[in-house]
């Protein structure tokens, strides 16, 4: 496919079948071997807008819906749902479905953040301060509406610290998710991977006192890239795991409970981790505090799948770190 | 930051999940009531709550010292209706404290009823509040 651009005059991308056959379907052409479309994921979270390359065809809904503090003043604690701007989240995406009386059209203009990379922002609302932001909802992307919510304020992530004239939290540029207490995380939604060969794609970070976990099931199943300091390290699973296979940053790691290298990789720096066919034996996916050893630090993006992704790895991956720049 | 648990009984009607659900809805609803609630509104609760690993008791996490906005438009109607053990004196007299903080603010610790339970930190995790550590 990549040396095919165009058939008869029209853009590969503009085919979606063959004599009623799904281009994704389609492995062989005249001795042209096809890539494998990667499949729709069972779960996608990002602050960007996921596309065809980790298998989901068109998102037109909102990235997330968020949370405004006004310590007591005007606006304080409306809600409204952000869209994508240019594929991505950004000052300058459109709000909708807010609460009643807000009459800002952009996530700047509902934060009342002032002028930030040369842009000034209104104040519709007539806030008084700059809003602090908070993520209540973050929007699964794969069309499987598995959003992931956090309906209790002191557990929820922050987007934007209140800081007048500044943008929103970013990591490397893009971004990001951060959390202000060990409590923070999202409630879990319910996805029954059991009996599946779940993959999962993961951009975040760790810090001294957190860690980054995703919880499947109820109590038996843990991916954690663990940087507590005298915890644990690397993966950890209280389950089996015995095909599954670890990558940080494209390079494979031992799946085990170590202390080694994996925390000096995670610590402090955005790391993309992928874990593929991973055998989960409970339903449930979350995002949240597991006990002391487990706090979730900076997310970006979490794509789950319900089926072993190992040949599409490298594909993935590769598109995850072209926008992250993370390797 | 001063961390309390708060272990929630059951009374009629309700267990101790469903009651500390309600009662935790009514403290983030003495800075949001449901007149300035929307449908869409995700954020419904103020603190977390956990759950007894073994006896399957509620108990709302809180923060003794945070100081807890009150809105002016604050209804204690349903608050109070989850609080049959508190002696009708002491409901006045938190129905007087709120009245007189409409727009300010209040400590949560002053919230809190003589009749509730209080735990520190060690005292929850010594009555197994708190499960063990996931260790390797």
């Amino acid at each position: 496919m990549a040396d095919i651009s165009k058939i008869n005059g029209v853009p590969i991308a503009n085919i979606e079948k063959l004599d009623a056959v799904l281009a994704a379907n389609i492995a062989k052409v005249n001795g042209l071997t096809f890539a494998p479309a990667v499949p729709s994921p069972v779960a996608a979270y990002s602050v960007r807008l996921l596309g065809s390359a980790v298998g989901i065809s068109s998102y037109t809904g909102a990235a997330m819906r968020v949370r405004r503090e006004t310590a007591g003043g005007a606006g304080d604690d409306d809600e409204a749902d952000i869209a994508f701007d240019s594929g991505v989240i950004s000052l300058d995406s459109a709000i909708s479905n807010a609460s009643a009386g807000v009459t800002a059209t952009t996530l700047g203009q509902f934060l009342n953040v002032g002028t930030v990379n040369g842009t000034t922002y209104t104040n519709p609302d007539s806030l008084t301060v700059t809003a602090s932001c908070f993520v209540d909802e973050w929007k699964d992307q794969s069309g499987n509406a598995n959003h992931l919510e956090q309906t209790v304020q002191s557990s929820q992530f922050t987007l934007h610290d209140g800081t007048t004239n500044s943008d929103l939290i970013l990591k490397n540029g893009k971004p990001a998710l951060l959390p202000t207490s060990n409590a923070v995380g999202f409630q879990a939604v319910s996805v029954d991977l059991s009996n599946s060969d779940v993959s999962e794609f993961l951009v975040a970070e760790c810090n001294n006192n957190f860690a980054v976990a995703t919880k499947y099931g109820t109590n038996n199943i843990l991916v954690a890239h663990n940087n507590y300091t005298t915890g644990i390290d690397g993966v950890f699973q209280l389950a089996s795991y015995t095909n599954a296979s670890y990558y940080l940053d494209g390079q494979q790691e031992s799946v085990t409970q170590t202390r080694g290298t994996t925390r000096d990789q995670f610590y402090l720096n955005q790391r993309l981790a992928s874990l593929c066919n991973f055998q989960p034996t409970s339903s449930g996916i979350s995002i949240e505090n597991i006990a002391d050893f487990f706090r979730v630090y900076v997310y970006q993006e979490l794509v789950i799948y319900d089926s072993d992704q190992s040949s599409n790895r490298t594909g993935i991956e590769s598109n995850v770190n072209t926008y992250f720049s993370i390797y | 930051m001063a961390t309390v648990y708060l272990p929630v009984e059951p009374i009629e009607g309700m267990d101790s999940a469903e009651r500390a659900e309600a009662l935790d809805a009514e403290v983030w609803r003495l800075r949001r009531p449901l007149s300035l609630q929307s449908p869409q509104d995700i954020t419904k609760y103020y603190y977390p709550r956990i759950t007894h690993p073994t006896t399957g008791q509620v108990a709302i996490v809180g923060d003794t010292t945070e100081e807890v906005r009150i809105s002016p438009e604050v209804d204690l109607t349903d608050m109070l209706a989850l609080l049959p053990e508190v002696p009708q004196e002491e409901k006045d007299g938190l129905v007087m404290f709120i009245d007189a903080n409409r727009g300010g603010s209040v400590p949560f610790g002053q919230l809190i009823p003589s009749t509730s339970t209080q735990l520190t930190q060690e005292e929850a995790e010594a009555l197994g509040w708190l499960p063990d550590p996931i260790e390797p």
